[in-house]
C-alpha cells in the first residue's frame, strides 16, 4: 500500500495538483476536513516529495533522480539529511552554550 | 527456447504492470475521499469515518469492555504476561533490545547507502538492509504473538471490531445503510469475507486506537 501511495505522491500529476492546491486553494480530496489516516499519510508523502524535488533542483549532495525513483534509497537520503541536520544543530547548540554574552573578566596581576 | 522464455518474461512483466496499475488506481480511489468503497459479488460496500454520536458510542463500548476485562481473572496486562513468560524462561524485553540493536545496524547501512552511487554497492547495501528489516519484522511478529492475549491487545481488537460494525455500510439503490442492525448480528455473521475486507480498510481510515 505504502509503495503505491508513494508512487502516486511523487507522480507529476499529484505534485502538480499539490502545488495548485497550495497556491490557489485547489482541492486535493473530496472532503475538506476529517481526513482519513491514508489521506494524512498521502499528504505527508506529497510534501516530502515536493521537498525532494526542490533539493534535486538546487543540487543537494547525493540526491539524484535515481534516488527518488528508489523508495529505499530515498529513505536512506532522508535519514542521512535528518542526521546531518541534527549534528549541525547539536554543534550550534554546543557553541551557543559557551557563549554567555557577558564580557570576559581578565584578572591581571598588579605590577609591583 | 530463448524466444519462448523471453515471451514468458514479457507476459509476466505485463501482468505485473497491469497489477500495479490496478493497485495504483485502487489506492487513488481510497485517497480521494475519507470513505472507502469496495465491491464483492456485485454488491457495493463502504467504510467511512464515524459521526460524533458513533464516536461516543465507541467510547462507551471501549469503557464497558475494559471494565469487563479488568473483572475477568483470566485476563492480564502485557506487563503481567511478560512477567509470566520470564518465569518460563522467555524474556519479552529481550525482543525490544534485539530489535533496537538491529535498528542501529540498519541506520548505519542507511547512512552508507545514502552516500553511494556505485550500483554494485547500492545493491549489496539494499539486500543487507532488507534482510535486517525482515529479521526485525519477524521478531516483532513473535513478540506480538506472545502478547496477543493481553488486555491491551484484546481491547484493541474488540474496539476495532466495534468500529467496523459501526461504519460498514451497504449500497441499496442510491442509499447507504448499515450492513448489520446490531453488534450481535455482526459478531454472529458468516459474512467473514466482507467483514475481513472492511476490517482491513478501516485500518486505513483511522489511526491505531490508543488504549
Amino acid at each position: 500500500m505504502e509503495k503505491y501511495l508513494r508512487k502516486l505522491a511523487k507522480s507529476n500529476k499529484f505534485q502538480c495538483i499539490f502545488r495548485q492546491a497550495k497556491d490557489y486553494h485547489f482541492k486535493i480530496f473530496d472532503n475538506n476536513q476529517d481526513l482519513s489516516k491514508i489521506q494524512m499519510v498521502f499528504l505527508h508523502w506529497l510534501q516530502t516529495y515536493q521537498n525532494l524535488y526542490h533539493d534535486l533542483i538546487i543540487g543537494e549532495e547525493f540526491l539524484t533522480e535515481e534516488v527518488i525513483a528508489d523508495d529505499l534509497r530515498t529513505e536512506a537520503y532522508l535519514f542521512y539529511k535528518e542526521r546531518k541536520l541534527k549534528d549541525k544543530n547539536l554543534q550550534k547548540h554546543t557553541v551557543k552554550e559557551n557563549f554567555t554574552g557577558i564580557p570576559s573578566v581578565i584578572f591581571k596581576q598588579k605590577r609591583k | 527456447m530463448e524466444e519462448q522464455k523471453n515471451k514468458e518474461e514479457l507476459a509476466e512483466d505485463l501482468l505485473k504492470t497491469l497489477r500495479d496499475i490496478e493497485s495504483e488506481t485502487e489506492v487513488e480511489k481510497m485517497v480521494k475521499d475519507n470513505k472507502i468503497e469496495f465491491e464483492m459479488d456485485n454488491i457495493v460496500f463502504r467504510v467511512r469515518k464515524p459521526t460524533y454520536e458513533e464516536q461516543s458510542e465507541l467510547e462507551k463500548f471501549r469503557r464497558m469492555k475494559y471494565l469487563e476485562y479488568l473483572q475477568d481473572k483470566s485476563m492480564m496486562f502485557r506487563k503481567q504476561w511478560a512477567e509470566l513468560y520470564k518465569e518460563k524462561g522467555i524474556d519479552i524485553n529481550d525482543y525490544d533490545k534485539k530489535m533496537f540493536d538491529i535498528q542501529g545496524q540498519i541506520d548505519n547501512l542507511m547512512i552508507r547507502l545514502a552516500q553511494t552511487s556505485n550500483e554494485q554497492d547500492v545493491e549489496i547495501l539494499k539486500t543487507d538492509i532488507m534482510k535486517l528489516k525482515s529479521e526485525q519484522a519477524m521478531l516483532n511478529i513473535e513478540k506480538t504473538d506472545f502478547l496477543s492475549y493481553s488486555i491491551e491487545d484484546q481491547l484493541m481488537i474488540a474496539v476495532n471490531s466495534y468500529y467496523t460494525y459501526l461504519v460498514l455500510e451497504v449500497q441499496k439503490e442510491d442509499k447507504w445503510e448499515r450492513l448489520f442492525a446490531n453488534y450481535e448480528d455482526f459478531k454472529k455473521s458468516d459474512k467473514s469475507k466482507i467483514i475481513n475486507k472492511a476490517f482491513y480498510f478501516v485500518n486505513y481510515l483511522i489511526y491505531s486506537i490508543a488504549i
